[in-house]
């Protein structure tokens, strides 16, 4: 048997990867399929009983409390994204940049967050809160996620820099950059992507995130996921399908824009 | 010393327990074309970092124009650096680039222009300006790299191996283009390199290095022709050494050798000897001629011997043959094709062959114990 080695890259798709892109797809999209058609339903059963718009004005108008949970979790996101972006992209150029004795030490060290399982994060985060006395609110809230959210943007913009040929800062230098300079003018240049994608991480990781919120969430003080989750303890509302239907559409919004925005920003 | 733009006075480096620079002294005078060169880890770049200011040294001074550059930081020094790796900025184009050290001068834009243009068209690349680094091919990006390093004016320019990355055509003519440049704008370049071709062809001299310490300084020249030790011998270009022990001095200029295998040998005397010294003697295999045949009415000032071929290496413009003399000698002989297959006859392997050189190319590098 002869292979064609030329074609392989065009080759239609074998029975394989039909039944294998068939099944991701099922799985992937279906439930979103089913829950963008039901967020449409008349009815509150899982039974088709005629196209409305009720859940979505419910949502809109009737679902204060979910709004302000959607606010709490908006400003949280992007206050921990912004602070754990600032903190992670220093902390990668400072690791990057000078060579001290703990430097590998604290690479770990900094690393050791992600690993942790959430529920360990947030039992402990909540006993040190206890600790030293601080009241759960939303700003028990924004330290915790700024805290798991520092070792993803250090870990994004460390693999930036790792490209980052060490004799290009040399050579700003040797051409009469001041440190300041090199690093405004060089470095944060260069890290950008990293440092973007960074923010963007730590704004979808805050804006998920269940676990460790639960623990340190106070009276008052609810974000978009506890927030559903109390309302399907009492029975799944069509609401919540309407919501996700919103949040699947800004998503892909959100999605496609910062792509534009990236690509615009540096590859013109 | 009056004259001389850079000096460095007993410039030691140490990293951690090794030893890279054990005490290295150079003068380098003003429009020099200074070639630092030896095999990689003798400390030539650590050197030429001392003088560009990324490293401090342990003890020593590094002086430009008589002014103690130590305490002095990279960014304020009047030297400039070209990097193994180019080390462009890749975020910014090759005229932001070349206009970099203007920038952080604050100088008015129309300046900036002007400058930039004229530095691109130095180095031939009056219209890639728009283009970035990642568009480029590696000698446009050396050449990028040439015309942001020199744009400050300074005066002394460090090049770091410039031209390892390109592939060997490339890298010969950007040589070329180098010294055309250094020709032209009169700087003094220093030029780390480990490629002695590269060091003979353009230098105005050469410090030879190895292990932390200079073993010869002098001009491509007296380097490759009179090396004066085993080091330079056999680092700058190929070269045959026999052991021997002198049996007579002859007169000034001449000194008979006697190898074991080979029988008494007449070699240059340039070094104070005396009857029953060990010595070890260089010749380089393009100096010597070989043949078949007896050559006829050769004066008494050359050296006759002969052996077995032993390998023939064709490589276009030349072949070298290894002849061997003896169970432990073997010469390296260089022969180059003038008119090859038509003056005289072919020279294979296991053939006989007469190989004969002046005396005066074959000298003494290192005296022995007797």
């Amino acid at each position: 048997m002869k292979l064609d080695l030329k074609n392989t890259g065009n080759k239609p798709t074998g029975k394989f990867s039909l039944g294998m892109f068939t099944l991701v797809i099922c799985f992937l999209y279906m439930p979103l399929m089913i829950l963008i058609v039901y967020s449409f339903n008349e009815s509150r059963m899982m039974s088709w009983s005629g196209f409305s718009l009720r859940w979505y004005n419910s949502l809109f108008f009737e679902s204060k409390n979910l709004w302000r949970s959607f606010g709490n979790s908006a400003l949280i996101a992007v206050t921990s994204a912004t602070i754990s972006t600032i903190i992670g992209t220093l902390g990668a150029i400072g690791l990057y940049w000078y060579k001290f004795r703990f430097n590998k030490t604290i690479k770990v060290a900094a690393f050791v967050p992600m690993l942790i399982p959430e529920i360990i994060m947030g039992v402990s985060l909540l006993i040190f809160f206890a600790g030293i006395k601080l009241r759960l609110s939303l700003f028990t809230i924004f330290l915790a996620h700024t805290t798991f959210n520092i070792p993803f943007v250090l870990m994004v913009v460390m693999a930036r820099l790792e490209e980052f040929d060490f004799s290009i800062v040399e050579a700003a230098y040797d051409l009469g950059a001041a440190e300041l300079q090199t690093l405004t003018k060089v470095i944060l240049p260069f890290a950008m992507p990293g440092i973007i994608s960074g923010f963007l991480i730590a704004v979808t990781l805050s804006l998920e995130d269940f676990v460790i919120t639960f623990f340190v969430s106070g009276p008052g003080s609810s974000t978009l996921p506890l927030h559903i989750f109390s309302m399907i303890r009492f029975g799944v509302s069509p609401v919540i399908n309407a919501l996700s239907v919103v949040m699947i559409a800004g998503t892909v919004v959100l999605a496609v824009l910062s792509r534009n925005v990236i690509k615009y920003m540096f590859q013109k | 010393m009056k004259g001389s733009l850079v000096t460095i006075k007993n410039v030691e480096k140490s990293f951690g327990g090794f030893r890279a620079l054990k005490g290295v002294s150079l003068e380098i005078k003003k429009g020099e074309f200074y070639s630092l060169l030896g095999p990689s880890g003798c400390g030539k770049t650590t050197l030429l970092r001392i003088i560009a200011g990324f490293e401090e040294p342990s003890a020593g001074a590094v002086l430009l124009d008589g002014r103690d550059m130590v305490p002095i930081p990279a960014n304020r020094r009047p030297v400039n650096t070209i990097f193994q790796t180019y080390a462009l900025f890749p975020h910014l184009t090759v005229f932001e680039n070349v206009a970099f050290p203007l920038r952080l001068k604050k100088l008015p834009n129309a300046t900036v222009k002007d400058k930039v243009q004229q530095f691109l068209e130095l180095v031939k690349l009056p219209n890639e300006g728009k283009k970035l680094p990642a568009q480029l091919s590696g000698g446009q990006k050396q050449r990028v790299a040439i015309a942001r390093a020199l744009i400050n004016e300074p005066s002394v320019l460090l090049l770091d191996e410039p031209l390892s990355a390109l592939d060997a055509k490339l890298r010969q003519h950007m040589l070329i283009e180098l010294d055309t440049i250094h020709d032209k704008i009169g700087i003094t370049f220093i030029y780390v390199t480990h490629d002695q071709q590269e060091a003979l062809s353009v230098s105005d001299r050469v410090a030879v290095m190895n292990e932390g310490e200079i073993v010869q300084i002098g001009t491509p020249f007296e380097i490759y022709e009179s090396p004066t030790s085993p080091f330079v011998a056999h680092f700058i270009g190929e070269t045959n050494y026999i052991i021997g022990a002198v049996t007579r001095l002859i007169d000034e200029v001449r000194v008979e050798i006697e190898f074991p295998e080979i029988g008494a040998v007449v070699a240059y005397r340039d070094k104070p000897l005396s009857v029953g010294d060990s010595v070890k003697m260089t010749i380089r295999p393009e100096k010597i001629r070989i043949s078949t045949e007896l050559p006829e009415g050769l004066s008494e000032k050359f050296n006759v011997l002969s052996g077995n071929v032993d390998e023939v290496i064709y490589s276009g413009f030349q072949s070298k043959f290894f002849v061997r003399m003896g169970e432990r000698t073997m010469f390296r002989v260089f022969k180059q094709h003038v008119r090859y297959f038509m003056d005289e006859k072919a020279i294979n392997w296991k053939d006989q062959v007469y190989i004969w050189w002046h005396y005066n190319d074959s000298f003494i590098v290192e005296v022995g114990e007797t």
